[in-house]
C-alpha cells in the first residue's frame, strides 16, 4: 500500500497540530472544576459543530463510504430518527438540565428521584462509553495502520496521548474549540472528496449516468418501506427506532449533554441541538453519495481484486495459485462488467435498455461471485472475518486523490477520531469526580475540597479513563469477536437509561423504588433479547425504555403510596 | 432566549415559543425523505 508524500505530512501534521495548539492556547486558564466541566457559556456554532464532531468518529469516514460502496445508500435512514429527537431534547431535556445546572444528566436523575437511581445510571454509562471510547481508538487505528505501514501500537499510542493531553490540560472548552476546527476540517475534507470522485468519473459519464447506473446495480435505495424487525435499515427501523436510540445518545449519554450543557442559555443549547437535526441527515447523505460514486468510479476503472492488500497479501503467501486464478477470474469480471455498463449507458430506447439492464445484472453477479470468493479464501485463511468494505475508501484516497489532498483526507480521519475520543473522556472523567467522587464525599460527610483539588481530581479521573481506553485498544486486537459485542453494548444500555429519563420527565407519578425496579428488569429483559433473539438492534432501544416505564408503573400501582422526598442539594 | 423559570415538578411547555423551528426541522426531514424517494424512483 502506499505511503504518504512529504506535502501529505506537512498538511496532516500541521492541520493536526494547528487545531491542538490553537484549542489548548484558547482553554488556557482552567483554574477549577467548574470551567473544567462546563467549558463556559459557548455559543451555539460551536455547540452544533461539536454535537457533530463527538458523533462522527473516524468510522463515519471509513466505513460509511464503504457501506455506500457495497450497500448503497439505505443507511441513511439510520439517522431519520434524529431530528425528530433534536426536538424533543431541546423542548424538554434542555430546559430541565439548565434550570437545575447540572454538571451530569445523572444528576438530574437525584434530582427526580434519589441517590441510587442517579449512580444506577451513572454505572451504566462508564461501562458503556469506556468501552466504547477504546473501540473509537482502535477501530481507526487498525485501518490506519495496515493502509498507511504505521505500526499499530504507536498509532493507538499516538492517538490516545495526543487527546488525553489537550483534554486534561482545557477540559471542556478545549475539547469543544478543537472540535469545531475538526468539524470545519472533516466538512471540508467531505467537499473536496466528492468533488474529487465526480471528477474522476470517466468521460462521457455525467453525474446523472452515474446515479442512473448506480441505480441499476442496486446502489440508490435512500428509502425502503418494507415493515421487516430483521432488518437494520428501513424507514420505520430509522424513524422509531433511530428516534429512541438517538434520543437515548443525545439526550442521557454525558459526551454529549456535556457538549449542549456547556451553552451559556437554553436558547444557544437548543439553536446548537437544532442545527445538527438539520445538517445530520445531508451530511450522511452526502458520505453515502461520495461511496456510491466511488464504486461507480470502480465500475470503469479496476479495482483490486481485494481492497484489504494486507490480508490479501499474507494469503498470496500460503495460496499463490488460487489467489492468482481468483485475480484472472476477477479481471475478467471486471471488463464484463465494464462493458456492461457503457451498454447500459448507450442505450436510450426502452427495449435495448431492458436488455442493457438485464446484461449488466448478469455481469455484475458474476463480479460479485468472484469477490464473495475470495473474501471466503482470505477469511477461511486467515481464520476470521474481513471486511473488505472498510479498505474501500481509504484505498480509493491513497491511489486516486492527488498529492496534498491525501493528507487532508487522512487528517479529516485522524481529526474524527480525536474529536470523539475527547468527548468520551471528558465525559467519563466528569461523571466519575461529579457523580462519585463528590457525591461519596458528600454522602460520607467530607468537608468540601478547594478548587483545584476538584480540578486535580477530574484531570486524574480523565487520565486514568484514558489509560484504560488506550490499554482496551491495545488489547482489543486480541479479542476480535469482543469487538462486535461492544459495538452493541451501546445499545443494549441506552433503552434502559433512556427509559429512567422518559419516567422522570413524563410519567411524574413514579418514584424512585419502582423506577429502580422497572431498569433492572428491563436491562436483564434487553440482555436476554441479545443473546436470544436475532432482533436488529435498534429495536433494543424500544423495547428496554418501553420496559422501564411498563414495569415501574405496574410497581408503582402495588406501592403505597408516599410523600415526596425533597430533591437532593446540588453537588 | 432565557426560559422562565418554573418548578421542578412541572414539566417544560413541549412548544413554547420554539414551535416554528421545530416545524422547520420536522419539515426539512419530511422533504428529505420525499426527495430521497423521488430519487430512488428515478434512478431505478
Amino acid at each position: 500500500m502506499t505511503g504518504l508524500a512529504g506535502p501529505d505530512w506537512v498538511v496532516l501534521i500541521g492541520m493536526i497540530a494547528a487545531i491542538v495548539l490553537y484549542g489548548a492556547w484558547r482553554s488556557r486558564g482552567v483554574r477549577n472544576v467548574d470551567s473544567y466541566v462546563r467549558g463556559d457559556a459557548l455559543r451555539w456554532p460551536t455547540i452544533g459543530l461539536g454535537i457533530m464532531a463527538t458523533q462522527a468518529s473516524a468510522i463515519t469516514f471509513i466505513s460509511t463510504p464503504g457501506q455506500g460502496f457495497s450497500d448503497g445508500m439505505r443507511f441513511v435512514q439510520f439517522y431519520f430518527g434524529l431530528p425528530l429527537a433534536m426536538i424533543v431534547i431541546s423542548a424538554v431535556f434542555v430546559p430541565a438540565y439548565h434550570r437545575l445546572k447540572v454538571r451530569t444528566a445523572y444528576e438530574y436523575l437525584e434530582h427526580r428521584f434519589d441517590v441510587r437511581v442517579r449512580l444506577f445510571g451513572g454505572v451504566l454509562f462508564l461501562i458503556g462509553r469506556g468501552l466504547a471510547t477504546g473501540i473509537t481508538i482502535y477501530a481507526p487505528s487498525i485501518i490506519l495502520s495496515q493502509i498507511l505501514g504505521w505500526p499499530l501500537q504507536a498509532t493507538i499510542w499516538a492517538i490516545g496521548i495526543v487527546v488525553v493531553i489537550y483534554t486534561v490540560l482545557g477540559g471542556t472548552r478545549a475539547v469543544s474549540i478543537t472540535q469545531k476546527q475538526q468539524m470545519i476540517v472533516m466538512l471540508a475534507g467531505l467537499g473536496v472528496a466528492a468533488i474529487v470522485v465526480i471528477l474522476k468519473l470517466p468521460d462521457g459519464v455525467s453525474v446523472g449516468g452515474a446515479v442512473r447506473l448506480a441505480g441499476a446495480l442496486g446502489r440508490v435505495n435512500p428509502i425502503s418501506f418494507d415493515l421487516n424487525f430483521k432488518d437494520r435499515y428501513n424507514l420505520w427501523s430509522g424513524l422509531i427506532g433511530g428516534f429512541f436510540l438517538q434520543l437515548s445518545y443525545f439526550g442521557t449519554d454525558q459526551s454529549q449533554v456535556q457538549r449542549y450543557l456547556s451553552g451559556s442559555s437554553v436558547g444557544e443549547s437548543r439553536l446548537g441541538l437544532l442545527f445538527n437535526g438539520i445538517f445530520k441527515v445531508p451530511m450522511q447523505f452526502l458520505i453515502l453519495f461520495i461511496g456510491v460514486m466511488v464504486f461507480v468510479f470502480y465500475v470503469f476503472s479496476r479495482p483490486p481484486a481485494y481492497f484489504d492488500r494486507p490480508a490479501m497479501d499474507q494469503v498470496a503467501g500460503q495460496h499463490g495459485a488460487e489467489i492468482a486464478a481468483l485475480t484472472a477470474r476477477h479481471d475478467q469480471a471486471f471488463v464484463e462488467r465494464r462493458d456492461a455498463a457503457l451498454g447500459f449507458l448507450a442505450a436510450h430506447d426502452p427495449k435495448a435498455e431492458a436488455d442493457a439492464r438485464a446484461n449488466l445484472a448478469v455481469a455484475a453477479t458474476r463480479y460479485d461471485d468472484v469477490h464473495r470468493d475470495t473474501k471466503k479464501l482470505i477469511d477461511t485463511t486467515l481464520a476470521t472475518k474481513t471486511n473488505d468494505n472498510d479498505y474501500v475508501f481509504l484505498s480509493f484516497v491513497l491511489e486516486h486523490l492527488p498529492i496534498g489532498l491525501v493528507g487532508l483526507l487522512i487528517a479529516v480521519i485522524l481529526c474524527a477520531a480525536m474529536s470523539a475520543v475527547a468527548s468520551g473522556l471528558i465525559s467519563l472523567g466528569v461523571t466519575t469526580t461529579v457523580d462519585f467522587y463528590l457525591r461519596a464525599r458528600q454522602a460520607f460527610g467530607r468537608p468540601q475540597a478547594s478548587a483545584m483539588h476538584d480540578l486535580r481530581v477530574s484531570q486524574a479521573a480523565t487520565i486514568a479513563w484514558g489509560v484504560f481506553a488506550i490499554g482496551f485498544a491495545s488489547a482489543a486486537s486480541l479479542f476480535a469477536n469482543l469487538i462486535e459485542a461492544v459495538n452493541i453494548l451501546g445499545s443494549i444500555f441506552y433503552g434502559t437509561i433512556l427509559g429512567l429519563f422518559v419516567v422522570a420527565f413524563f410519567v411524574r407519578r413514579v418514584t424512585s423504588t419502582p423506577v429502580l425496579a422497572g431498569a433492572i428488569v428491563a436491562q436483564a429483559l434487553v440482555i436476554v433479547l441479545f443473546i436470544a433473539s436475532s432482533l436488529s438492534f435498534l429495536w433494543y432501544n424500544v423495547i428496554g425504555c418501553a420496559a422501564v416505564v411498563v414495569v415501574s408503573l405496574v410497581v408503582q400501582a402495588f406501592k403505597k403510596p408516599a410523600p415526596r422526598i425533597p430533591p437532593a442539594t446540588v453537588l | 432566549m432565557s426560559e422562565p423559570e418554573s418548578a421542578l415538578d412541572e414539566p417544560p411547555p413541549f412548544w413554547g415559543r420554539w414551535r416554528r423551528i421545530y416545524w422547520v426541522v420536522a419539515g426539512l426531514l419530511a422533504a428529505e425523505i420525499l426527495v430521497f424517494l423521488l430519487l430512488r424512483e428515478w434512478a431505478a
